[in-house]
């Protein structure tokens, strides 16, 4: 949990912050790191790339998260998802995710994004697609405010971690 | 004997414009669209500036430029970048202390501050 609250510290001076994880550890690095920030923000967007939003409310559920100021997006259809849940249609419309986080940004006050993971963006995407997508979102966070934190798992990564380090504010790795 | 540029990007909208403006100025531009290319061409022939975009498939700018450094005959090659990435200061800092760029152009490219800063670079 301490790296976590390393994270929340780093978020004071910092708007764009890539988390680096490895992938033994990844899932609960995330679960400690919604612990450490989900009181703490007026209004939390969490990005779903490799896992539905109702999979992570009942992960919240299971470790007493609340998340009453949660605002999701991911890429799964089905019937029991948490409340202010959006969906995209595939990971490979990326502009239609840009426009929906612009959207949400715009409707409700969400002043930290979450977006776990870049890894699964990569499936569907180019590296330099998803590098320009990356790059115009944090452009984005630091013209019109809020904070952001990006994950990646470490293994295989290094290029893509090296490349995001020009335009990210900071680099954790935990 | 003029003064050779390479430029390295991967749209050749880009690569054309730049190339121009540089054989305007009166120096020789060279053209690579990716950063293999650029590097085969880097270790061929003598060149007195390289112009990287940043993000390109394959090898990206920073790789090519990581490269160079690596590169004993090459360690010195004067290098900027021309890229739409905006840096941030974390990111200014790494390319610093590693990559030493001379330079860095934000496109879309001001025209007569990027024919002042070449000519202060190649003098």
């Amino acid at each position: 949990m301490a790296e976590e609250s390393i994270i929340v510290g780093k978020l004071c001076n910092n708007q764009n912050i890539l988390l680096v994880s490895s992938s033994k550890d990844h899932n609960q690095v995330l679960i400690d790191l919604h612990k450490a920030v989900s009181n703490k923000f007026k209004g939390i967007l969490a990005i779903l790339t490799h896992k539905s939003a109702a999979t992570l409310a009942s992960e919240f559920k299971k470790n007493n998260i609340d998340y009453s100021n949660y605002f999701f997006i991911d890429f799964v259809e089905e019937d029991n998802k948490p409340k202010r849940c959006f969906t995209i249609s595939s990971l490979f419309a990326l502009t239609e995710l840009a426009l929906k986080i612009e959207k949400i940004k715009k409707m409700y006050k969400t002043d930290l994004i979450i977006l776990d993971n870049i890894l699964s963006m990569l499936i569907y995407n180019n590296d330099v697609t998803v590098l320009r997508f990356l790059h115009d979102m944090m452009v984005k966070v630091r013209k019109k405010g809020g904070k952001a934190i990006y994950s990646i798992l470490k293994e295989g990564n290094e290029k893509l971690i090296a490349d995001i380090s020009l335009f990210a504010d900071e680099i954790v790795e935990i | 004997m003029k003064k050779k540029v390479l430029i390295v990007d991967d749209e050749e909208d880009i690569l054309t414009s730049v190339a121009m403006l540089i054989n305007n100025m009166g120096y020789e531009a060279k053209t690579a669209n990716n950063g293999k290319k650029a590097l085969e061409m880097l270790k061929k022939q003598k060149f007195d500036l390289v112009l990287l975009d940043i993000l390109m498939p394959g090898i990206s700018g920073r790789e090519v430029l990581e490269n160079i450094r690596e590169y004993p005959k090459l360690k010195n090659q004067k290098a900027a970048f021309l890229t739409v990435v905006k840096l941030s200061e974390y990111g200014r800092d790494i390319m610093k202390k590693k990559l030493k760029p001379v330079d860095y152009f934000q496109k879309p490219i001001n025209v007569s501050d990027f024919r002042r800063r070449i000519k202060k670079i190649l003098g």
